[in-house]
C-alpha cells in the first residue's frame, strides 16, 4: 500500500545505511576498529596495543605529523625488513597532542609517534605509555645523538624522546635593508638587535624586527641566553627576575616606543618579511627553504646566529619520536624502525631538502650533509648547533606558553604594562599548576 | 491553539526516536561533565579524583573566567543585534516576487552553506593590516588601516562582523518568511488610512512579526554560546584573551592544559548561563504578538 | 485585533491625505533606490569574499601578499589546484564525505520529522518539559561532549567507520525545531480529515503532514547535509584513517608544522571543496530558501 511503502522504504534505506557504515567492524571490537567501505587492497586493519594474533604479517603503526608521512622511506623499510608500517598524519602538533591523549584515554595507542616537542611530552610520559627511548634503543645511536638534544627530551632523569625533526631560532635579515640604512655591524647580542631595529626604521621607515608566530619560543631563547628561567627544573615558577622582566621590556619598548616592531602582527611575520616590510625576523632554521622561495630573489636573504645576552643557550623545536608500550615483538620492530628513519644518510637528505637541523654526528660526517653546508645561511646554522640546548619537557610547557604569548600581546599593546606585575601573576598560576600537577 | 488529541503515549513514541539519539550524544555528556566538574582529572596519569566544589571555587576568583563571560557576552549581545537589524533591513526591501530579489536571496544566503574553517582562513587574510582586501579598500577611501584582529579593542568586533556575514543571510531569509506571511489587506488598509512607511513598520509589521524575532533571538543566543571554530582558527583567544570566550577557554583548559576537571566545571556554568538566559527571554514571551 | 483599533484612530489623519499624496510620490521615487542601493552594496560585500578565495587559488604564494589592492591575480596558477589535490586524497575524502552526509541526512530526516510532529501535534504529558529538554541539548558546545562521544564512539567500535563520522549528526535540535514551526501552521482539519478517512497517526503524518511541509523537509535535508560536509572537529576525532577521512580535514594536510599553513593550496582546495555544495545549494535554492521562508511564517 502507498503511505506504508513510503515508510518502508524510507526505514530500508536507513538501515542500509546503518548496515553500510557498521559493515567493517570487526567482531573482536575490543580495542581495534578497520577501515570503512571500499574494499582498500592493502592491511586494512589498523591494530593497537592489542593486537589480534600473531600473523605472519609484521606491522607497526605510526603516527606522523608529516602528510605524506615518509610514505617513500617506510616502503624502502619494508622492503628491507618486512615490517610493514601503518602509517597515518594526524595533523599538526597540536592535533597529536589531542589524539595521543584520548589514545591513552581510550588505550588505543600506536607504537611509535612523531611528536612536538612544544608540550604534553610530561603527561604522556607520567600516563605510564610511553618508553622512555634509553631503555629500548641500542646505546651507539644515543650516544651520536648531538648532546643539546638531550637538555630537552631528558625528563625525570630519562630520556624519553628521540629528536628526530628539529630545528633552531634563528636570526633572519634583509642585507639590502641593512645596507639601505647603513648598517654594517651584524648585530650578535639581542641589545645590538633592539638598536638596529631602531637605526632600521629611523633610517628606512621600514619595520626593523619581528618574530614569527611561535612567539613565545623566541622569548624562551632569550630567557635562556640571558642565563634564567621560567621554570626551574625542581618545578618552581620563577619568571618574575630581572632577566626576563628587561626582555620583555625590550619588546615594549620596541613595539610601543621606537615604533620599529608592529605590535602583535606575528602571525603573518614571515610574509612581511618575504615583502621587505621589515629587516629582522626571528624564526625557526626549518623555514629556511620555505623564505628562500617566498622572498624569491627580492633581496638578499642572510642568516645571522640568534643573539646572545650574556651566553648561548638555544631551545629547540621540532618533534622527536616517540615509543609507546606495547607487546615485545612490536617495541622491537618499533625500534628497528626508529633506528632505519635515523640513518646518517637519510638524517641528511632532510636536512638539505628542508632546513632541520641535523640530529646525530653521523649524519653531520656524511657528504650529502657537506654539500649542505655549501650555502653560507646553512653555515651559519650549523656554527649555532654547539649551543643547542635549552630546558627540559615540563608539564606546565603548555600553561607556561599561553601565559608568555598573553604577555607578548600586553606589552607590545601597551606602553604603560606593569610587566612585574604581570610575571608574578604568571609565576602564581603556573606554580598552582605545577603543585596541583604534582599531587595527583 | 491545539486541542487535545487523547492519545497520551503516541507522543513519546514520535519522540523517542531522536530522544535516545540526544540522550547518548547530549544529554549523557552534559551529565558526565557535571560528574567530573567535581573532579580534579587530567585524563592521562591517573583517575579522576573527587575534590569537591574546589574547582567552582576556582572558578569564582578566576579573572580569566569571567573576562571569558565578558567576552561572550558582548560577542553574543552584538552578533545578535547586528544580525536581526540587518536581516530585517534587507528583508524588507526583498519582499516583492521578482527575479531580482530571487537573486539576492540566493546570495545572502549562500555564506551560511560554506565551511566556517575555510572562511576563517579567508576573513583571516581580508583582515590582514597590510595586506589584506578590507584595509586595501578603506585606503582607496582615504581611510587609515585598521588593525582588525592585531589589537584587544577590534579583534572581537572583527569576529563579530565575520560571523555576521556568514549568519545574517539565515536571518534575512527567515525575516522574508514572516514579512510574506502578513497579509496584503492589513497592509493596504493601513495605507490607505494614511500610515506612511515607518509607521507601517513600527505599528504594523514589526508586532506582526514579532514571533520570527523572538524565535530569532533564542535561536542566536544559543548560537552565539557555542562560537569556537573561527576564534580557534583566527585569534586563538587572543590578543591577550580579548577573543577568548566561555568555550575557548573551557577548550583551552581542558585539551590545552589537561585539567579535565576544570574545563567541565566550566561546560556546566556556561550551560547554566545559557539556560538562565533562555528562561529570561521566555518569561518575554508574553510580549510577543501571537495572534 | 489591534491592528483595527490603529486603522481607526488613523482615520482621523485622513485631512492629512492630500498633503502625503505629494510626499508620497517622492517616497515612491527615494525608496526603490534606496532599497536597490543597499542590497547591491549588500551583494557586493556578501559576495566580496568568495571572489577573493576563487582568486587567490589562482595566485602564487608572493602574489597574496603584496599590499597593494588587487582582486585579479597578476600569473595564472592553476597549479595550485593539482598540487592541493595531491597533498591529499582528495579523492576518498570527497566519497567519505558524501557517504556521511547521506547518513546523516536519512537520520535528520527521519527522527526530526517524528519528533517535530510529536512536538507540533501531539500532547503529551510533561511535553513542555522535553521541549525545555530538547533545547537544552542545543546548549551544550559540541568541544565539551567531544571526548564522551569519542569513548562511546571507541567502545561500539564505530571508529573509521562512515556510521561513526555521522553519529553525533543522526539528528539535530535545530531540526526538530524547524520543523515543528512548519507544522504547526499546517491546519489541524487536515488531520482530522485524514482520521475520518481510517488513518492511524503514523499515516496521516506520512500521508498529509510531510507533502505539506515537503519544502521544509527538503530544507532540513539541505541543512543536514551542509553540516556534514562542512564538520571538522569530529571527523577529525573520531577517524585515524585516510581511508574514512572527510574534505574538511583535508584542509589540514595543506597545513605544514613547521613551515605554515599553505595558502595558494588551502585558497584551492577551499574552493573546490566549497564548489560542490555552492552549486547544490544554487541549483536546489528555491526549496531551500523557501522551506526557510516557510520556517518564518509562524
Amino acid at each position: 500500500m502507498k503511505h506504508s511503502f513510503n515508510r518502508f522504504s524510507a526505514l530500508a534505506l536507513c538501515a542500509l545505511s546503518i548496515l553500510a557504515g557498521c559493515s567493517n567492524v570487526n567482531a573482536s571490537s575490543a580495542a581495534s576498529s578497520s577501515a570503512a567501505a571500499a574494499p582498500s587492497a592493502q592491511s586494512a586493519q589498523s591494530s593497537s596495543n592489542v593486537s589480534a594474533s600473531s600473523e605472519e604479517q609484521k606491522e607497526i603503526v605510526f603516527w606522523s605529523t608529516k602528510e605524506d608521512v615518509f610514505a617513500d622511506q617506510t616502503a624502502i623499510f619494508t622492503e628491507q625488513t618486512g615490517i610493514s608500517v601503518n602509517a597515518t598524519y594526524m595533523g599538526g602538533y597540536d592535533d597529536m597532542v589531542n589524539k595521543v591523549m584520548a589514545g591513552i584515554a581510550a588505550n588505543s595507542l600506536p607504537d611509535v609517534a612523531q611528536l612536538g616537542q612544544r608540550h604534553g611530552v610530561s603527561q604522556m610520559y607520567d600516563s605510564g605509555k610511553l618508553l622512555a627511548v634509553e631503555d629500548k634503543l641500542p646505546q651507539e645511536l644515543l650516544d651520536d645523538i648531538l648532546p643539546g638534544f638531550w637538555k630537552r627530551f631528558t625528563y625525570k632523569g630519562k630520556k624519553v624522546i628521540l629528536p628526530f625533526q628539529n630545528s633552531m631560532p634563528v636570526l633572519y635579515y634583509n642585507a639590502d635593508l641593512f645596507e639601505q640604512a647603513g648598517v654594517t655591524e651584524i648585530p650578535t647580542t639581542f641589545d645590538q638587535v633592539v638598536s638596529t631595529a631602531k637605526t632600521i626604521v629611523d633610517a628606512t621607515g621600514v619595520y626593523g624586527f619581528t618574530t614569527a608566530e611561535d612567539s613565545p619560543w623566541y622569548i624562551n631563547a632569550l630567557v635562556y641566553n640571558a642565563g634564567s628561567d621560567l621554570v626551574t627544573d625542581d618545578n618552581k615558577a620563577v619568571a618574575n627576575n630581572d632577566a626576563v622582566r628587561s626582555i620583555f621590556a625590550a619588546y615594549q619598548q620596541m613595539a610601543t616606543v621606537d615604533m620599529s616592531m608592529a605590535p602583535n602582527q606575528h602571525a603573518t611575520a614571515k610574509e612581511d618579511f618575504a615583502n621587505g616590510r621589515v629587516a629582522m625576523l626571528m624564526t625557526s632554521c626549518a623555514s629556511y627553504a620555505n623564505l628562500t622561495e617566498l622572498v624569491d630573489g627580492k633581496f638578499e636573504l642572510k642568516v645571522a646566529q640568534f643573539p646572545s645576552i650574556t651566553t648561548m643557550d638555544i631551545p629547540m623545536g621540532g618533534n622527536g619520536l616517540g615509543l609507546f608500550a606495547s607487546t615485545p615483538e612490536k617495541e622491537d620492530w618499533a625500534v628497528e624502525f626508529v633506528e632505519f628513519m635515523l640513518e646518517p644518510e637519510r638524517v641528511a637528505q632532510s636536512t638539505l631538502n628542508t632546513g632541520y637541523i641535523p640530529v646525530t654526528n653521523a649524519a653531520i660526517a656524511t657528504d650529502t650533509y657537506k654539500t649542505y653546508l655549501e650555502d653560507p645561511n646553512r653555515q651559519v646554522i650549523h656554527d649555532q648547533l654547539q649551543y643547542l640546548g635549552g630546558r627540559a619537557v615540563n608539564p606546565a610547557d603548555s600553561l607556561v606558553w599561553s601565559e608568555v604569548l598573553g604577555l607578548i600581546d600586553t606589552v607590545e599593546a601597551d606602553p604603560d604594562a606593569d610587566i612585574t606585575a604581570e610575571l608574578a601573576k604568571i609565576d602564581e598560576k603556573v606554580q598552582k599548576y605545577l603543585d596541583e600537577y604534582a599531587g595527583q | 491553539m491545539q486541542e487535545n488529541i487523547p492519545k497520551r503515549a503516541l507522543g513519546y513514541a514520535f519522540i523517542l526516536p531522536a530522544f535516545i539519539l540526544l540522550g547518548l550524544f547530549r544529554l549523557y555528556p552534559i551529565l558526565r561533565n557535571f560528574i567530573l566538574s567535581f573532579t580534579s582529572w587530567d585524563m592521562v596519569t591517573a583517575d579522576p579524583r573527587f575534590i569537591g566544589i574546589a574547582n567552582y571555587l576556582e572558578l569564582f576568583s578566576d579573572e580569566d573566567f569571567f573576562s571569558s563571560i565578558v567576552v561572550t557576552l558582548e560577542y553574543a549581545v552584538s552578533f545578535i543585534v547586528l544580525s536581526l537589524v540587518v536581516g530585517l533591513a534587507l528583508s524588507l526591501c526583498m519582499t516583492a516576487k521578482n527575479k531580482m530579489n530571487i537573486f539576492y536571496r540566493t546570495v545572502f544566503f549562500s555564506p551560511t552553506v560554506t565551511s566556517m574553517v575555510a572562511m576563517s582562513a579567508v576573513w583571516l587574510f581580508i583582515y590582514h593590516p597590510q595586506y589584506g582586501s578590507l584595509n586595501s579598500i578603506l585606503g582607496m577611501l582615504g581611510i587609515q588601516p585598521v588593525r582588525w584582529l592585531n589589537t584587544m579593542d577590534t579583534a572581537l568586533p572583527s569576529l563579530v562582523m565575520m560571523n555576521v556575514w556568514k549568519r545574517m543571510g539565515f536571518c534575512t531569509v527567515v525575516y522574508l518568511g514572516a514579512l510574506l506571511g502578513i497579509s496584503s489587506e492589513t497592509v493596504e488598509a493601513a495605507r490607505i488610512d494614511g500610515a506612511n512607511e515607518w509607521q507601517l513598520l513600527w505599528h504594523i509589521k514589526l508586532p506582526l512579526i514579532s514571533p520570527t524575532t523572538f524565535m530569532l533571538v533564542i535561536l542566536m543566543t544559543i548560537e552565539s554560546f557555542q562560537v569556537f571554530t573561527q576564534i580557534n582558527v583566527m585569534t586563538q583567544g587572543g590578543p591577550n584573551g580579548s577573543t577568548t570566550n566561555l568555550v575557548t577557554y573551557m577548550y583551552m583548559q581542558a585539551f590545552d592544559q589537561f585539567r579535565v576537571g576544570y574545563g567541565s566545571a566550566i561546560a556546566v556554568v556556561l550551560l547554566a548561563i545559557v539556560l538562565l538566559i533562555y528562561l529570561i527571554q521566555m518569561y518575554f514571551e508574553r510580549f510577543v504578538n501571537y495572534d | 485585533m489591534n491592528q483595527l483599533a490603529l486603522y481607526k484612530s488613523q482615520a482621523t489623519k485622513r485631512s492629512r491625505a492630500v498633503s502625503t499624496v505629494k510626499r508620497r510620490s517622492l517616497r515612491h521615487l527615494i525608496l526603490p533606490i534606496l532599497r536597490h542601493a543597499l542590497l547591491l552594496t549588500a551583494s557586493g560585500i556578501v559576495l566580496f569574499p568568495f571572489l577573493w578565495m576563487v582568486f587567490a587559488s589562482f595566485k602564487p604564494a608572493e602574489d597574496i601578499f603584496l599590499d597593494t589592492f588587487h582582486l585579479l591575480p597578476t600569473t595564472w596558477e592553476f597549479g595550485n589546484y593539482a598540487a592541493a589535490w595531491q597533498e591529499a586524497p582528495f579523492d576518498r575524502f570527497f566519497i567519505n564525505s558524501i557517504a556521511s552526509a547521506a547518513i546523516s541526512v536519512t537520520g535528520q530526516v527521519l527522527t526530526c520529522t517524528l519528533a517535530a510532529y510529536g512536538f507540533a501535534k501531539l500532547n503529551f504529558w510533561g511535553k513542555k518539559f522535553f521541549f525545555t529538554l530538547l533545547l537544552t541539548c542545543m546548549m551544550i558546545p559540541d568541544e565539551a561532549a567531544i571526548i564522551p562521544n569519542f569513548l562511546f564512539a571507541k567502545n561500539v567500535g564505530l571508529l573509521d567507520t562512515w556510521l561513526g563520522l555521522s553519529l553525533t549528526s543522526l539528528t539535530s535540535v535545530f531540526g526538530i525545531f524547524l520543523l515543528r514551526q512548519t507544522f504547526m501552521t499546517i491546519p489541524n482539519d487536515l488531520i482530522y480529515a485524514s482520521k475520518i478517512d481510517g488513518c492511524n497517526e503514523l499515516q496521516s503524518f506520512c500521508h498529509v503532514v510531510l507533502p505539506c511541509a515537503r519544502s521544509s523537509v527538503a530544507t532540513l535535508a539541505l541543512l543536514a547535509f551542509l553540516d556534514s560536509w562542512n564538520a571538522y572537529m569530529w571527523p577529525m576525532v573520531v577517524t585515524y584513517q585516510n581511508t574514512t577521512r572527510t574534505l574538511q580535514i583535508g584542509l589540514k594536510y595543506l597545513i605544514k608544522p613547521d613551515l605554515g599553513p599553505q595558502w595558494p593550496m588551502i585558497m584551492a582546495a577551499s574552493t573546490f571543496i566549497l564548489l560542490p555544495v555552492l552549486l547544490l545549494f544554487v541549483g536546489l535554492q528555491r526549496y531551500f530558501v523557501e522551506g526557510m521562508v516557510k520556517t518564518g511564517i509562524k
